[in-house]
């Protein structure tokens, strides 16, 4: 393909601009804003125009970079998010530092994205871990800490079985292709499925996310939640669909992604976890379908974003709290219509999304994702339905959830579809979870779930549980 | 052949004792020593991979070809070993900050406190 040295600029000028302003000390606040600019343009060109760039290494073993349809969602998703962070901050006069690391990261996920091969994608997803442990932790708190090294730990055990299954597909078909991984023995596609899970916050792998996302600041949430996550997803929907008999267990192991996070999230009282559990069950959703997972990536990845940098200006964490107190207009209003675009209201992209899933799943599969959305409604009616206040002077309005909002419903608006039948079922499905939250759901959030089943080792050993798992699932056919 | 299944046997046994050093110790330090002697073991596995149809490095010389170790799996082991380094460099770091509070690094302790500002 001509011109294909585009794939590079959204990895390298970041990346290169942040340590250059760094040196000359000056400018950096612009690099972020600068850089989600170009890859929101490489990304919608993509899109747009449906070129596929494609660039190997010259001998390669497969080592290459790949910029098509599904690694362009990401790439405009990454730009959204990083843009409405650093537009955010920089209202609030953020020093330097968290800019350097903003830019740093947005090359790097850039480069996770299009990474279409096992050694790339090694490389560059610690290199993406690396740079969001130091936002974890740059509070030098203790909660920053401990959490900033639960998230190291975590991923690093998970890259460490991915290093493993990386070396048996090459020993098995002496190249680093993701196309490989259906030549190399079960244990290794178990080993590089478990690796990505946990990156991807799917399933019992990603059991660590409540604590890392609702502990961070409410920025680095939203980047967490929002686009990194999404660099263990996107291989994982390359290998559905290079591999024929990963995707059906790919497919189970989204589905109780879906209710593990829906299950856990009913429990919390703490807003910031409940989104984080919802992200666990999101997550799931975007494995369920490859084709669609995409595009539902994208518009999961900017309503999280928006309602998690919303969390930040709330008064409070706490659920009860905030429904007895008022919330002031300005914050609250973006972040119901994100929740809603997550719930999957028409008009709002959420809608789109879901309505492609739901098209290109067999009968049965489509039951199953029904009653996800139902959860998911019920899930987010605490947030729904919240009150609100006028707005009041303190603190300063930030409008970035706001844009994030104007995007949903661009796309929403773009993407339609406008039959009626969609959109009635689409209001039945909230309805229906709006009335079983009423019905009994909400009180489970006043029982607490039993303290413990957070610790680093149990989250750790339910990794390893579900490799064990995965690869008997992957031996018994 | 013999030789090349017992020392994989070993290097395994090394990646599991440093997964149950990581799952079992209390002391957060001497996790994240475990988690280092886990990703040696892989090192070292990939070595022994490399070496399974030769040793020699591959350059043409006047001998001619012979069994030689293969070269991208060494290249691609240094970069990991490169980013398991600057890992347990960047976690020991912070572990030494979380020492001010927790002088011991217990990792019970910590799990039980973090909560609470200082």
């Amino acid at each position: 393909m001509e011109g294909r040295g585009v794939i590079f600029l959204p990895v390298f000028i970041p990346l290169a601009a942040a340590l250059f302003c760094l040196m000359i000390h000056r400018g950096v606040r612009a690099v972020p804003v600068l850089s989600g600019l170009l890859s929101a343009g490489v990304g919608l060109q993509v899109l747009l125009t449906g070129t596929v760039y494609r660039a190997d290494l010259v001998g390669s073993f497969s080592v290459g970079v790949l910029l098509d349809k599904n690694a362009a969602w990401f790439v405009l998703l990454n730009a959204v998010v990083t843009l409405a962070a650093a537009l955010h901050e920089r209202s609030r006069g953020r020093p330097p530092y968290f800019f350097v690391l903003l830019a740093l990261l947005h090359g790097s996920l850039n480069a996770c994205f299009i990474s279409a091969d096992l050694l790339n994608l090694f490389v560059v997803i610690e290199l993406a871990t690396i740079i969001a442990f130091l936002l974890v932790s740059q509070g030098l708190k203790t909660r920053h800490l401990w959490n900033g090294l639960r998230y190291l730990f975590l991923s690093n055990v998970g890259m460490l079985f991915f290093l493993l299954g990386t070396l048996l597909v090459y020993e098995a078909s002496g190249s680093f292709a993701l196309a490989g991984v259906g030549e190399a023995p079960p244990t290794a596609r178990a080993l590089i499925v478990a690796g990505l899970l946990v990156k991807g916050g799917v399933f019992f792998p990603g059991l660590w996310l409540p604590q890392a996302h609702a502990e961070a600041e409410a920025v680095v949430s939203a980047l967490l939640s929002g686009v990194v996550i999404k660099i263990g997803l996107l291989p994982l929907i390359r290998l559905e669909a290079y591999i024929q008999d990963l995707d059906l267990i790919i497919r189970c192991l989204g589905f109780g992604g879906v209710f593990l996070g829906l299950f856990l999230g009913f429990f919390q009282r703490d807003i910031k976890r409940l989104l984080a559990c919802s992200t666990i069950s999101q997550a799931g959703f975007i494995l369920i379908s490859p084709e669609a997972g995409c595009a539902y990536a994208f518009t999961h990845g900017v309503a999280k974003a928006a309602l998690f940098l919303g969390s930040g200006s709330l008064p409070s964490r706490d659920l009860r709290q905030l429904r007895a107190a008022r919330v002031d207009r300005r914050t609250l209003v973006p972040m119901q219509a994100a929740a809603l675009s997550i719930a999957g209201c028409p008009l709002l992209m959420g809608f789109s999304a879901k309505y492609m899933v739901s098209a290109e799943l067999p009968a049965r599969m489509g039951l199953l994702a029904a009653a996800a959305s139902v959860g998911t409604a019920a899930l987010l009616s605490p947030i729904l339905l919240l009150r609100c206040a006028p707005a009041a002077a303190e603190p300063a309005w930030r409008p970035a959830p706001l844009g994030l909002c104007a995007v949903l419903l661009a796309g929403g608006i773009l993407f339609g579809p406008w039959g009626a039948a969609g959109m009635l079922k689409a209001a039945a499905v909230i309805g229906a979870g709006l009335l079983l939250s009423a019905a009994g759901l909400r009180k489970l959030a006043d029982r607490p779930l039993p303290d413990g089943w957070e610790k680093l080792e149990h989250v750790v050993g339910m990794t390893c549980l579900v490799l064990i798992l995965i690869t008997l699932a992957v031996y018994i056919p | 052949m013999h030789e090349q299944q017992i020392l994989r046997a070993l290097v395994l046994s090394v990646i599991v004792i440093g997964l149950f050093g990581l799952l079992f110790k209390r002391s957060l330090l001497l996790r994240i020593l475990a988690m280092d002697v886990m990703s040696t073991g892989i090192v070292s596995l990939f070595v022994l991979a490399a070496s399974r149809h030769g040793r020699r490095t591959p350059t043409v010389s006047a001998e001619g070809e012979a069994a030689y170790a293969d070269p991208v799996l060494q290249a691609v082991i240094l970069t990991a070993i490169v980013i398991g380094f600057s890992i347990i460099a960047l976690a020991l770091l912070k572990s030494m900050f979380l020492a001010r509070r927790f002088p011991t690094l217990e990792v019970d302790e910590i799990e039980k406190e973090w909560r609470e500002e200082e």
